[in-house]
């Protein structure tokens, strides 16, 4: 999806929008298989945000934790973290993910690697930012065939957290508090709204406080991604930092 | 074991061992989902000595797992004297306690990583994923593996 036109890449774009949802001070982690995501939260750290705790799974730099994921999941059971990354085969309209099985759960079309630690944290981290490598109607779906982490949960259940953004190659959609369903936010240049809406499986309206174009990474933060947000990540996910920043 | 969250996930109706009950130190819904002991676990460690005390990655959830088990079988770098095992900075102490029985295994956790002893064999790794996918391939594949990486473990 990147336009080589644009002096930037689609990794590059989407680190920096998540890296701008992170507050100074916040406490960010994330998991496995997320390399945008532990780009987005080390540009935060190496920049606006340096007094941010960040946690990336696999890291040997960025996981103090001396008891495993135990450790781990029990701050995010105790609703320690702010941030965290969840991506899916499918995400549908209401917000929901699939990790676990595409066709029907008995007799799956695939069955996916599953949900893992998903549905707890989708629940008790604050904001979750779900983040795609890709935006088609196959992606995104009206309903997901298993929910593998819900966006809502039955009302006698705490929950303190959930859905704060979908950042995907095309575009930023958020949850109207509202109808419960993802609206488009901002339309990242290079694309257009209708662009968007075809390749999304389910009806996409706008933003009720208007649709926007993404801001595009600037000098700044494109120079701290290409040196030492490059540096850190490669350490974890060396073939991604390989790719993903332009030199 | 009380669990927060998972609740209006589709897990709920495929696993009819999840139960929900009112929280009795609450006024909300709580979930319970049933431990997990396994039978056997086998675990790789830092070092070991010769009755079963061991050093285990603190990076993972090894720890947890030889309490959770009802038999633990442990292979570890090296074997050394009980005065020698210390909880470093990335190992946690484990008692025999937990422990079955123990294996000396240099290498055994290659390809992956082992703490300070070894990086991670990403050749390998890509020759696995390779052979992975056809049986044959997979059984020569083992063959050569344990035979260039298992000096004296076996």
């Amino acid at each position: 999806m990147t336009h080589a036109s644009l002096p930037y890449t689609t990794e590059e774009l989407m680190a920096t929008l998540i890296a701008r949802e992170i507050s100074n001070g916040e406490t960010v982690a994330v998991g496995t298989f997320s390399p945008v995501p532990a780009s987005g939260a080390l540009l935060a750290k190496a920049s606006h945000a340096p007094d941010s705790e960040v946690f990336i799974m696999g890291s040997r730099d960025w996981w103090p934790f001396s008891e495993g994921s135990l450790e781990f999941f029990s701050l995010a059971q105790r609703g320690r973290f702010d941030f965290f990354f969840l991506s899916g085969a499918q995400i549908d309209s209401r917000g929901n993910i699939n990790l676990h099985a595409i066709g029907d759960y008995s007799r799956p079309k695939v069955r996916l690697p599953g949900g893992a630690g998903s549905a707890m944290l989708y629940c008790m981290v604050k904001k979750v930012i779900l983040f795609k490598a890709d935006h088609t109607v196959k992606s995104f779906v009206q309903t997901v065939d298993f929910i593998s982490s819900a966006a809502s949960s039955p009302p006698a259940h705490y929950r303190p957290g959930g859905l704060h953004q979908v950042i995907t190659p095309l575009a930023v959609l958020v949850r109207s508090a509202a109808t419960g369903s993802l609206e488009l936010r901002s339309v990242h240049p290079g694309a257009s709204a209708e662009d968007v809406r075809a390749n999304t499986g389910f009806n996409l309206p706008d933003y009720s406080g208007g649709v926007t174009e993404t801001a595009p990474p600037g000098p700044e933060e494109l120079k701290l991604l290409r040196g030492p947000v490059r540096e850190s990540v490669a350490r974890i996910y060396p073939r991604f930092a390989g790719q993903a920043f332009r030199s | 074991m009380p669990v927060r969250g998972i609740a209006g996930s589709d897990y709920l109706k495929v696993r009819t061992d999840f139960k929900i009950i009112k929280n009795p130190y609450g006024d909300d819904d709580i979930l319970l989902v049933p431990a997990i002991s396994p039978d056997i676990s086998l675990i790789h460690a830092f070092r070991a000595d010769r009755f079963g005390n061991c050093v285990l990655n603190s990076a993972l959830d090894d720890a947890l797992l030889a309490r959770a088990s009802d038999k633990v079988i442990i292979s570890a770098e090296e074997i050394v004297e009980t005065s020698e095992l210390k909880s470093s900075q990335r190992g946690n102490f484990v008692s025999r306690v937990h422990v079955s029985a123990v294996v000396r295994l240099p290498g055994g956790a290659a390809p992956t990583s082992c703490g300070t002893y070894y990086r991670e064999d990403e050749a390998a790794l890509l020759k696995y994923l390779e052979a992975a996918k056809d049986p044959e391939r997979l059984a020569a594949y083992l063959r050569e593996f344990s035979l260039s990486h298992c000096q004296g473990g076996i």
